[in-house]
């Protein structure tokens, strides 16, 4: 129980973390931050209005003579009051509702992809563990090395030019078919199928070879222990004794990386939207940040960040009903 | 690749920390390993520091070339390194510059072809390998020098200072980096150095958990306690009893950290938030992106250089597993013994 | 030919060899090894460490991992008559082509071997900690073989059956839900002998099993193990570097070096006259409570590295005994007395007792004795 509180503390330390981060960062980049971004702004082709450069001026604190801490208090009460400020490309249009779209989006692919290719992956690890030594391990082992050197954004264009262009077997840009109804018709979802199977497809791919190499490694180290020895010595099933007894205690590390990796999952996933135009929260992001747009960039960093907070903390208690060594109070 | 996996295993520092301390008679074979460690360890210390710090280095040289998997992983970093410092001044002219000979097929004039807008692009790879190396290893040092320093002071000191620095290292841990790096890229002004310190910033915490655990581990054996009870003082027990012990660790923390600092540097290019004046192999990508090579089917343009990165990236990795596997001996792949045939076998 | 109902005689060991593929070379961890094991006997396996008592003991039950061997030898088991036993076990009895329905655990495939473990032999592990599954519960564990093994139990029986064999060890039962690392050591020690006891096995293999505990602990352990054989009459195989342990527990005890069995007796026997060098320098090796105080003994020298065995007996070079053939000729496992035979005799392998070298008669305790203080004294060995 003691756990739980401690790592539920951390989780609301690091939102108040990111929170703050959000604050500071604008402010410290270098110059006068309000004519850095209208001129910006104007050379992406975008007049400001008076409003425009007024609400700019209040929401970078440059207007108010109020001390920082005053300011700070402000933001986290906009914060709370779901105030994102409104998005300068899409002026007047509130940040959060672009954020809202996106967050849909980006969950349903994540999930999806992360899903595969865990489980994929392990799988791939612990058979190429049982097998280590044989041809499998041996020919698995230097594809799959070669597969997570692979840079994310250059799988996504290969993918994008194999299958997209030169196969034409499903679409590459946007995340459904945008001359089609939007509701939920068959026709709807199967475009929403077709359009997000390649991004899936490449982040399943670039994702494997990190699973299955944690999996595989510490499944090697799991087999020579000795309970595997003892479960052998019972005469149990082989498939018990693979599955219940080694692969059960080898996830563990794979497991306690997902919290960590899902940090690393978020990142490539916004690469890989960008690449495919997939209206996520990522590709939210990335338009922000080439139009210069910082309501957009600072709530899409923020919700970005929270959503890696939060599936952290949901595979971290995952990882204390797996470990049951874990569930027990820590001592020193 | 973002996902920068540790190829690592013993678990994660966090487990060992959840993990039970009971207090039971037997010794856990980690426990005796530590033991066996710390002898060893004692009596390294009889020799002068110098000489401990060369047999690391030998110890590192060994584990690169130990067997064919890491040979080779060190054979293809040694050829980009040899490329990225020599290559340029065997090229002709200057690749960035823009001529008329626009989107040319390979050919004996122009090994990869051209650019839309006309530069060579083998001239450009090779340009590209310099940027791209050369600032992964300098991100990669900065990385590897703040990780070090967070890792080694909180996890000597301990207390308060090791709770907050700790602190401080998972939430960098926790935070998506990409994301923070478009945000930080898109308030600063780009350029290699711009990018190189945006990755090191982004970038440190996980070398700094594992060396943080790694000290927490050392530091509690005996031959510290015996330095410290000699009357060295703190920092000299930490860079010259604790740090030669290390260079393993660090040495595989600094190729992990390269892989990801490469990736990022590329990343981040081929977003167009770096320099784009300048070859590199992101912004190549960010070029050809821009440019429609996709859909002009110009595979010799956007191949070649995402290939680089992933041929890098790949013999980083294969050294990053060699270490393991002599750290870690489970690892190894047994070399095939040959049972004598005089002795048959009957039953295994 | 014997029978197994007459003497009977559960398990054989005839010359069994192990050897480790080492890059030097084949490495002897165990070397043509014989011996007998009855029904509801105690066999101690005694030696140092690194004498090959615990591959023995695996490679008996086939748990062997690559880089072991096992290259020469038969490990027969004679199942007894009047056991429930799955049809398989009378399958391969009949099959087998020997007269006295043995059965070659070394031949078995590997599925046949699967549905013949835990069922006849079982094994204690060293370290319980380490042969525990840290994620599953005792009680888990224990019912894990009952399922496997005994289909024909359902849920409610398995459960009760658990809990049955953790009262028989003394642990309560509502541990039934507990993990590994909630126990105590002891208390995981019994659960493991527990999981053993599960399948009701005619031979239980302990390697060790209460080194890494306390000595109040293992005293209970032992006075456990040793009344539960005595109940179940189940044949054990116990396997220890302290030899005082099995000179109580033991019917039978057996020291080996150097991979080779160097002298078997009855533990009464061996306690009153050791006949091996070796075994004397072990039994003096710890001091007596009671008695006249005398210098501590022990064996100068160390136990040879079995890349480089001595020729001859391997146990020449730190023998206080040794003479001219021992050099040059391995002295075989057999009688100490012309005329002793049965199953009581006391076996060993030391040329002191062959008559063609060593006609003057047996030596005697003080002759061991006085050579041990000389080489002590002397401060070298051989």
């Amino acid at each position: 129980m003691r756990h739980l509180l401690r790592r539920i503390l951390f989780y609301l330390a690091a939102v108040w973390a990111s929170v703050t981060m959000n604050f500071f960062i604008p402010r410290l980049a270098p110059g006068n931050p309000v004519q850095i971004i209208l001129g910006n702004l104007e050379k992406t082709g975008i007049k400001p209005s008076p409003d425009m450069v007024q609400s700019l001026a209040a929401s970078l604190g440059i207007d108010t003579t109020d001390p920082i801490w005053v300011q700070y208090m402000k933001y986290l009460g906009d914060l709370l009051h779901g105030n994102f400020g409104r998005s300068f490309t899409n002026y007047p249009t509130p940040v959060l509702d672009i954020i809202g779209q996106g967050i849909m989006w980006t969950i349903g692919l994540g999930t999806i992809a992360v899903v595969i290719g865990f489980v994929l992956g392990s799988l791939i690890g612990m058979i190429a563990a049982w097998k280590r030594g044989t041809i499998i391990d041996s020919t698995l082992s230097p594809a799959l090395t070669f597969l997570y050197a692979i840079p994310p954004f250059w799988l996504a264009l290969i993918v994008v030019y194999i299958f997209g262009f030169s196969l034409g077997w499903f679409p590459f840009v946007n995340g459904y078919d945008i001359y089609g109804p939007i509701d939920w018709s068959w026709r709807f979802i199967s475009s929403v199928i077709d359009h997000g199977f390649l991004p899936a497809l490449t982040l399943v791919l670039s994702s494997l070879a990190g699973w299955m190499l944690v999996m595989r490694n510490s499944m090697v180290g799991v087999l020579s222990d000795d309970y595997v020895l003892m479960a052998n010595a019972k005469g149990l099933k082989q498939r018990r004794v693979l599955f219940t007894y080694a692969a059960r205690n080898a996830i563990l590390p794979n497991i306690a990386n997902f919290a960590l990796a899902l940090g690393f999952v978020v990142s490539g996933q916004v690469v890989t939207e960008i690449v495919f135009s997939y209206p996520g929260i990522g590709d939210a992001l990335f338009i922000g940040v080439q139009n210069h747009d910082y309501p957009l960039i600072q709530a899409a960093f923020l919700f970005i960040a929270l959503g890696v907070l939060g599936a952290n903390f949901l595979a971290d208690m995952l990882y204390a009903v797996l470990d049951p060594r874990v569930r027990v109070e820590r001592s020193a | 690749m973002q996902q920068s996996f540790p190829s690592q295993w013993p678990p994660s520092p966090e487990k060992t920390e959840g993990s039970i301390i009971t207090s039971t008679p037997e010794l856990s074979d980690q426990e005796r390993r530590n033991e066996a460690d710390s002898r060893a360890i004692s009596r390294m210390l009889a020799l002068p520091f110098h000489v401990r710090f060369w047999h690391s280095m030998q110890a590192v040289w060994h584990a690169l070339t130990v067997n064919r998997k890491v040979a080779s992983g060190t054979a293809i970093v040694g050829f980009f390194l040899v490329i990225a410092l020599f290559g340029p001044f065997f090229l002709h002219g200057n690749p960035n510059l823009y001529t008329h000979d626009a989107n040319l097929p390979p050919s004996g004039a122009h090994w990869l072809g051209t650019t839309s807008l006309g530069q060579d692009i083998f001239g450009q790879l090779i340009l590209g390998t310099q940027v791209s190396v050369l600032w992964g290893f300098f991100s990669g040092i900065l990385v590897t020098i703040f990780s070090l320093v967070i890792g080694l002071v909180g996890g000597y000191f301990g207390g308060i200072i090791d709770e907050i620095l700790s602190f401080i290292t998972n939430v960098f841990l926790i935070l998506p980096g990409i994301p923070l790096m478009l945000v930080l890229a898109s308030y600063v002004p780009p350029s290699a150095l711009t990018v190189s310190l945006v990755v090191a910033f982004t970038s440190w915490a996980w070398g700094a958990r594992v060396l943080r655990a790694q000290t927490l581990s050392l530091r509690s054996r005996e031959f510290v306690t015996a330095a410290r009870s000699n009357g060295e003082s703190v920092w000299r027990a930490i860079f010259f009893e604790i740090l030669p012990n290390q260079v393993s660790v660090v040495a595989a923390n600094f190729v992990s950290t390269m892989i990801q600092v490469i990736l990022a540097f590329a990343t981040l290019q081929f977003l167009g938030l770096g320099d784009t004046s300048q070859a590199s192999w992101g912004g190549m990508l960010y070029l050809a992106n821009s440019q429609n090579a996709l859909l002009a089917h110009q595979w010799w343009w956007f191949v070649p250089p995402g290939l680089c990165i992933a041929v890098l990236g790949a013999g980083l990795a294969l050294i990053n597993f060699g270490i393991d596997e002599v750290a870690d001996p489970r690892l190894r792949s047994e070399p095939k013994i040959k049972v004598p045939k005089r002795k048959k076998v009957v039953a295994s | 030919m014997i029978t197994s109902v007459e003497t009977k005689t559960l398990l054989e060991v005839k010359n069994l060899s192990v050897d480790y593929s080492a890059a030097s070379g084949a490495v002897h961890a165990v070397d043509k090894v014989s011996f007998t094991l009855k029904r509801g006997e105690i066999l101690g396996l005694a030696g140092e460490s690194g004498c090959g008592k615990s591959t023995l003991a695996y490679a008996i039950t086939r748990l062997l991992r690559p880089p072991a061997y096992i290259t020469e030898g038969e490990v027969l088991y004679y199942p007894p008559e009047g056991r429930e036993r799955s049809p398989m076990i009378s399958k391969l009895t009949r099959a087998n082509g020997y007269a006295d329905n043995s059965i070659d655990i070394l031949q078995l495939t590997p599925s046949q071997l699967r549905r013949f473990r835990w069922n006849e032999l079982s094994i204690v592990f060293q370290s319980a900690m380490n042969a525990l599954n840290p994620v599953l519960s005792v009680g888990t564990q224990i019912m894990d073989v009952l399922k496997t093994h005994r289909p024909e139990m359902g849920p409610d029986q398995r459960k009760r059956r658990a809990t049955d064999l953790l009262n028989l060890v003394g642990i309560a039962s509502d541990r039934l839900k507990s993990y590994p690392h909630e126990l105590s050591g002891g208390m995981r020690q019994r659960v493991v002998i527990a999981i053993a006891l599960a399948l009701n096995p005619e031979l239980i293999v302990m390697d060790e099993p209460t080194t890494a505990l306390d000595v109040v602990v293992q005293r209970e352990i032992l006075e456990l193990i040793s009344s539960l054989c005595r109940e179940l009459s189940t044949a054990l195989i116990f396997i220890t570097h302290d030899l005082s342990l099995l000179l109580e527990l033991a019917d039978k005890v057996a020291i080996m070096y150097a991979g080779k069995m160097v002298e078997k007796a009855t533990s009464k026997d061996l306690y009153l006259r050791p006949t091996h060098p070796y075994s004397y320098g072990l039994l003096n090796s710890f001091p007596n409570l009671h008695g006249p105080r005398r210098n501590m003994g022990g064996i100068p020298g160390s136990p040879p590295d079995l890349r480089a065995v001595p020729s001859g007996c391997a146990f020449h070079p730190r023998c206080p005994m040794a003479f001219g053939p021992c050099r040059s000729v391995a002295p075989p496992l057999k009688q100490a007395r012309l005329g002793e035979s049965g199953e009581d005799a006391q076996l060993v392998a030391c040329h002191l007792y062959d008559p063609r070298f060593a006609p003057g008669g047996l030596p005697t305790q003080d002759q061991f004795a006085a050579g041990y203080v000389s080489i002590i004294k002397g401060g070298k060995t051989r």
